[in-house]
Order: structure tokens, then C-alpha cells, then sequence
């Protein structure tokens, strides 16, 4: 039984109902606000600024200047390095989705769902060890004297050993392909997952054979989880030094780009300037990939 | 074997003392030892009450856990190592690691950012140092004008690296406790052991089978020593290690028409990349550091470090040295406990054999009482057949089926003088002074390290 007292209270409280929302709301993205401040865009800001600083001979002086930008971001040795950084991401990102997809649509419609999910977890236990190692363990696989040469000697099908396995574009796909394709596969799972199998009986009644029924039902409802995975096997793999560094006849890429610009003479406002811009290529891109797939579609 | 009082003795007695002092306060009545009371956890070497712990920031090349563990046992002193690669080493000095390590070690090429471009690192005098005196100390860096005259202009950088005062000649800049010089490895199997230049690595024999350096300062020099003795490129030897803007990109754009023809099988960047091509026989021949020779032995994939030219294609010199920071963490007691590492640790008996292990020739090897025969309290010298071979150019006193497979490491040396056998393993390159003879550059950071580095990028992208 409520009280002349009680009442009064729910009055006072309903007063302050939409005070108490807004500090409820501030209290809670401001975790996230300060951690992404803190963490995000203020090293963020300091690399930005560094970008605009003065180097000379292992040292960053404290005056302005464009040089890092002229001088090494729109070279035409950097813009190159852009120019092929891309290429490789395009093709790894296409590469993951032509072996991570029929994957997926395997684990989806061919297993069970609990097997489909333990079997994309067993595509996860390689990352348990490092990548360097993951990678390092390609040399006794496809090297002159690995299994596969081996193999291919044994058998008489070549008289020499296969160099083009090794330290070639070959290499730095299956290595960027052995790395990423579980960040393609598992969110075109999940999405595939959402789709309500009754539409696919429903494209069958209406006599929709089955490559039909992927273009015109599958394919269209497994897009947000195809947007996601190229979004990160993208951004990843434009972004990865160890691939390039170690798989590559020792071509670069951006990021080794950047790992020469510190290692040799600790050139930070050239390593920040190209970081910058790397950056701003990877936003722009995603944000015209999200302009064009609504992925928000996957949590529905 | 030394004898009498020295300042190794010294300190180790007065620490005795002390603590034996303590002991006997403390009523413990202990019939220990300094070294038996050390701290051996972790990769520190020893320490007692009264001694310091110094911290040192190094390379691996230059700074094992061995040689912290002898500084404990011989010394009240300990010391924590860090090890990282050469530019993170460079990295950290130039961001405030003057204040946060007590000693640095680094080469003549990243070091002198730290030595000579800016104050972080205390001189240390010769007068502190007993292992440092003429007769006993290599003339590389006694008088390097003079043993390396073939280099020219070249020496002015070694006497303005090594010496704080290089008139004098009485504070050490950068006291060195290794040095070496690089050249070309090879892979017995395949290629010409007769190879003794840097123009291999360019040979059409060679092609899509070759290990390239992609360290700027260094590839750019052999490069240039190539160029050179081909007449392709205008250059003087007194500045070979020093290439002018025209120069580099007279180097550079060879190196991209070179890689671009697939004559490079891969570049590296680190010892471990050339190791891995090397012993997995991807590449047969690259211009390799000493210590990677020796692991890609350890690997079972012979491999020979090429008895390089007398001229411009010769061996490149460098040395590493132990340097106190300045300000350090402690001030002067932890400064005199730097020079104590330097000297009673790496001038010692035992440090020569023990980095001999990776190739590596010390600066007191004149010193053959102590380095040859004798021994002091931080353990034996080489002995004669493990100095004579890494010295001397001689023949190891067994015979050795596998030359190529040879490891130092691992072989049984005598301890008693005997004699060369016919089919004992001779140390590739041959004896110190050879090696020194056929040197052709000094290597450091050049003048124009910027405009390099802009235009490596293009070596890098092809």
C-alpha cells in the first residue's frame, strides 16, 4: 500500500526522469568516449602532428614543415607502393571470399549448426601460436628442399625444384590466404546463419533452380556478412608487415615501407606522414564500402 | 696467467673483505665468498651488498647472458641485460634510454648517433682500464691512421668514433669489445669457393639465387666497391664508405636494374632472414655476417665466408663497444662498475673464446700471454690451438671431414701446444692480420644518410 510520502516520491522522481537519462546516457558511452579519446584520437592527433615535424639525422626537430609529405607520400616511389599495397589487398580480399565462401555455405548447410561453429573454431587454432611462426612455416612447405618440391621431384611430374613457390606473389597469397580467410568466412557464416531456410523452400516452389535461388535468395541476404569479411581481410592485409617481409622477394608494401622509414634512421615524420596516409585510404575505402552494404542488416 | 695486485684483484678482495666484514657482524660466521653470494636470478650475473647493479641495453651480437653471469662471479657487481635488434637498441637511446640504462652497446654505424651526434654516453679513460695498453691492444685502434692506410681518408671516422680526445688519445668514445669484418657467404655446394668479391653477388651465374642486404648503410658500400673496381662510378677509396648524392643514385639504380632481372633470390633485413635463405639453400650466396655463417652451419647447410679481394672490394670493418650512458640511473659508482664490465670482463682471458663462437675477433688479442696461454679469474684463454686457428691462420690440430660444416663451438680444442694437421679446418677468411690487410671499408652512418634512405625506397619497391 503506497503512502501520501511514497507518492510523493514518484512525483519528485518522475521530475527528475529525464535528468537522470541524460547522465545515464553520459555515464554510459563516456567509458567509451575517453577510452577512444585517450587511446585513439589523441596518438591519433600526436602522429598527425609528428607528420609535419622536421627530421634530421636520427632526430625530430620541433619545426613545420610539408616535406614528409611532399617529399615521400606523393612520390612516385611511395604512390607506386600505394598503388600495389592496394592491388594486393583487392586480391587477397577477393581470394578470401572465392575460399572463404563456399566454406561458409558448407559449415552452414551441410553440418550442423553446432558443427559448422566448432568447425570454424578449429579454423582458428593456428592463430593461437604467432604469426611470425605461421608464416615461417611455409619455408620447409613450399622452399626449394620443402615437402612440396620434394614431393613434386619424387613423383617425376619436374626435373628441378619449383622457385615460384617461394619468395614470389605465389607465396605472399597462400601466406596472406592462410592468415585471413577465417576473417572472411566466419562473418559470412554468421550471416548465412540468419537466413530463414524457408525462403529457400519458397524459391524452390516457385521453381527457382538452385543456382537461382543463390543469386536471387542467398547471395543478397549473406551480403552484410560478405561487406564485414572484406572489410577486415582488406584492412588487414594492406596493413601486414610480416607477409611481405618474410613471403616476398622483397617487394614492398606500405607498411614495410614504414618499417624502413623507422628501422633505417628512425625517420618518424616520414614513417607518421605515410601512417596518415594509410590510414585515410583505409577509412575512405570502408566508408564507400559501407555506403554501399548496410551490415547493420547481420544483427537483424 | 696475471699475477700480483691489479684492479680485478683488487676489487674482488675488498669485496671479500666486506663481506666477510658483514658476516661477522651479522654473526654468521659464513666462510663465503662475494661470488657465492651472488644473485643469479634471471639473466643478471652476480651481486653482493656494496656493488652495483648496472643496467645494460644491447644487441645480442654484443651483450650474452654468459658475459653478465662472469661479471657477477669476478666482481661484487651484477648486471640486467637487455637485448634488442640494432635500431630499437638505437630507438630506445634516442628517446630518453640515457636516463633508464647505465651502459649501451652498439656499432660503428647506429652507435655514434648516440657517442658523437649527441652527448648521451660518458668517456671512459684509459687509465681505468688495465687491459687497455700498446702491446696489448690491436693497432686497428691504437693507431688506425697507420694499420689502415690503405683506407685513406676512411680512419679519420674510426680515431673520431673511438676517441673522445683524439689528439691525446687518453678517453676511449666508444671502448670496443668486438669487431669484425663482413664479406660474402657461400654455399660450397653450388658455388665457387674461389669467390672473393663482391661482384659474385652479381654474377649472371648466380642469378635468382643470391641473398641481398637491404641495410642502406652497408649494401650501399659493397655496391660501390663493385662499382668501383668496374669502373662504373666515380669514387675515391677515402670516401667509399661516405658515397655522394650522385653516388647513391648511381648504386641504387644498379641495384633496381639488378633486382628487377631477378638476379636476388630475396632481400633481407636481418641476420635471421639471411640465415633461413641461406640454410634452407633458397640462396647459395649473399653477403652474410660472420655469426650467420656459423648458424647456418649449426643448421647442417655448409656454408663458407669467402676470403674477400685485397682493394675496394675487401672486407668492411666495424666494431661494437660498451659505452656508459650519461646521466645513467646512479651517477659515478655505477659508471666505475660500466668500466669494470669493459675490463675485467671483456679485456679478460676468457672473452675471446668464448665470442670466437660466432666469429667474432676481440681488440686485445695482441695480448697472447693473456689471450693465448694464460688465464685470470674470469677463466682460461684460448688456448694455442683455438688462438693459432682464429689468429693465426692455422690449421686446427685434427682432421675435419666437413670443413664447411666446421663449428668452433662444438670442436675439442687442445690445450697443449701441438701441431696443424694437413687436413685440419683453417678459419675461413685466414689470420687477423690478413683480414685486416684486405679490408676496404670502415663502415659508419654516411653524410648523406637522408638522401639514401629517400632513394633506397626505390631498391625496395622495384
Amino acid at each position: 500500500m503506497s503512502t501520501k510520502n511514497d507518492d510523493h516520491a514518484g512525483v519528485r522522481d518522475a521530475d527528475r526522469w529525464p535528468s537522470i537519462g541524460l547522465s545515464e546516457v553520459q555515464l554510459l558511452t563516456g567509458p567509451t568516449v575517453l577510452w577512444f579519446t585517450a587511446f585513439l584520437l589523441v596518438p591519433l592527433a600526436v602522429v598527425l602532428a609528428y607528420s609535419f615535424l622536421t627530421y634530421d639525422s636520427f632526430s625530430v626537430v620541433f619545426e613545420f614543415t610539408l616535406e614528409n609529405w611532399t617529399g615521400t607520400v606523393f612520390s612516385s616511389t611511395t604512390i607506386s607502393v600505394f598503388v600495389r599495397t592496394l592491388l594486393v589487398g583487392g586480391i587477397v580480399t577477393l581470394l578470401c571470399l572465392v575460399v572463404g565462401y563456399p566454406l561458409a555455405y558448407y559449415l552452414r548447410f551441410y553440418t550442423t549448426e553446432r558443427g559448422g561453429i566448432l568447425a570454424l573454431l578449429f579454423l582458428v587454432i593456428p592463430f593461437w601460436t604467432s604469426a611470425l611462426i605461421r608464416t615461417q612455416a611455409w619455408f620447409p612447405i613450399l622452399g626449394q628442399t620443402g615437402v612440396v618440391n620434394k614431393l613434386l621431384l619424387w613423383t617425376g611430374l619436374v626435373h628441378e625444384p619449383l622457385s615460384w613457390l617461394m619468395f614470389s606473389p605465389f607465396s605472399q597469397l597462400v601466406g596472406y590466404l592462410q592468415n585471413y580467410v577465417v576473417f572472411m568466412a566466419a562473418p559470412i557464416f554468421i550471416s548465412l546463419s540468419q537466413v530463414d531456410e524457408d525462403l529457400l523452400d519458397a524459391s524452390e516452389t516457385l521453381r527457382g533452380n538452385p543456382a537461382e535461388t543463390f543469386v536471387n535468395v542467398v547471395w543478397p541476404l549473406s551480403k552484410p556478412g560478405v561487406a564485414i569479411g572484406s572489410m577486415f581481410v582488406f584492412v588487414l592485409s594492406i596493413g601486414n608487415f610480416i607477409v611481405p617481409q618474410f613471403l616476398s622477394g622483397g617487394e614492398s608494401t606500405v607498411s614495410t615501407l614504414i618499417y624502413l622509414q623507422i628501422n633505417n634512421g628512425l625517420n618518424y615524420p616520414a614513417a607518421a606522414a605515410l601512417s596518415i596516409a594509410l590510414l585515410a585510404v583505409i577509412f575512405s575505402l570502408v566508408f564507400l564500402l559501407l555506403r554501399t552494404v548496410d551490415i547493420t542488416d547481420i544483427a537483424q | 696467467m696475471t699475477s700480483g695486485i691489479n684492479r680485478r684483484n683488487f676489487v674482488k678482495f675488498a669485496s671479500g673483505a666486506a663481506a666477510a666484514g658483514l658476516a661477522g657482524c651479522s654473526g654468521d660466521g659464513s666462510d663465503s665468498t662475494p661470488a657465492d653470494q651472488t644473485d643469479t636470478s634471471g639473466d643478471t650475473g652476480g651481486g653482493s651488498s656494496g656493488g652495483q647493479t648496472i643496467s645494460w641495453l644491447a644487441p645480442a651480437w654484443a651483450a650474452r647472458k654468459q658475459q653478465g653471469t662472469k661479471f657477477g662471479s669476478v666482481t661484487n657487481h651484477s648486471v640486467e641485460i637487455t637485448n634488442n635488434n640494432n635500431s630499437t637498441v638505437q630507438q630506445k637511446m634516442m628517446s630518453g634510454g640515457n636516463e633508464n640504462f647505465d651502459a649501451v652497446s652498439h656499432d660503428t654505424v647506429l652507435g655514434p648517433a648516440f657517442t658523437t651526434d649527441n652527448d648521451y654516453t660518458a668517456p671512459v679513460a684509459t687509465s681505468d682500464l688495465d687491459g687497455w695498453q700498446d702491446g696489448k691492444i690491436s693497432d686497428l685502434f691504437l693507431n688506425p691512421a697507420e694499420r689502415l692506410s690503405h683506407l685513406k681518408g676512411q680512419t679519420d671516422k674510426i680515431q673520431k668514433f673511438l676517441w673522445e680526445d683524439p689528439q691525446k688519445k687518453q678517453k676511449l668514445k666508444q671502448p670496443p669489445h668486438v669487431f669484425n669484418f663482413n664479406g660474402v657467404g657461400l654455399n660450397p655446394k653450388f658455388v665457387d669457393t674461389s669467390v672473393g668479391s663482391y661482384g659474385a653477388l652479381f654474377d649472371d651465374k648466380y642469378k635468382g639465387k643470391v641473398a641481398m642486404g637491404s641495410v642502406p648503410s652497408i649494401s650501399t658500400n659493397e655496391v660501390m666497391g663493385y662499382l668501383k673496381s668496374n669502373g662504373m662510378i666515380d669514387a675515391s677509396i677515402g670516401q667509399l664508405n661516405n658515397p655522394t648524392k650522385d653516388q647513391i643514385d648511381t648504386v641504387v639504380n644498379f641495384l633496381v636494374k639488378q633486382k628487377k632481372s631477378g638476379q636476388f633470390r630475396s632481400t633481407w633485413t636481418s641476420a635471421g632472414q639471411s640465415i633461413n635463405l641461406m640454410s634452407s639453400e633458397e640462396a647459395i650466396i649473399g653477403d652474410l655476417w660472420q655469426p650467420a655463417v656459423f648458424a647456418v652451419r649449426r643448421s647442417g647447410t655448409p656454408c663458407k665466408y669467402a676470403t674477400m679481394s685485397k682493394g675496394v672490394q675487401g672486407y668492411q670493418f666495424w666494431w661494437g663497444g660498451i659505452m656508459p650512458t650519461k646521466p645513467g640511473t646512479g651517477g659515478e659508482k655505477k659508471k666505475d662498475a660500466v668500466t669494470s664490465i669493459i675490463d675485467d670482463v671483456h679485456y679478460s682471458a676468457w672473452f675471446p673464446g668464448f665470442i670466437q663462437q660466432w666469429g667474432y675477433p676481440t681488440p686485445n688479442y695482441p695480448n697472447k700471454e693473456l689471450v693465448r696461454d694464460g688465464s685470470d679469474d674470469v677463466g682460461d684463454g684460448m688456448g694455442p690451438e683455438y688462438y693459432d686457428w682464429a689468429y693465426e691462420g692455422k690449421k686446427t690440430y685434427q682432421a675435419v671431414d666437413k670443413p664447411q660444416l666446421f663449428d668452433p663451438k662444438t670442436y675439442d680444442w687442445a690445450d697443449e701446444e701441438g701441431s696443424p694437421n694437413a687436413d685440419g679446418q683453417k678459419r675461413d677468411q685466414g689470420g687477423i692480420e690478413e683480414r685486416i690487410d684486405r679490408t676496404a671499408l670502415f663502415q659508419i652512418w654516411p653524410d648523406n644518410a637522408d638522401y639514401l634512405l629517400s632513394q633506397w625506397k626505390k631498391f625496395r619497391s622495384a
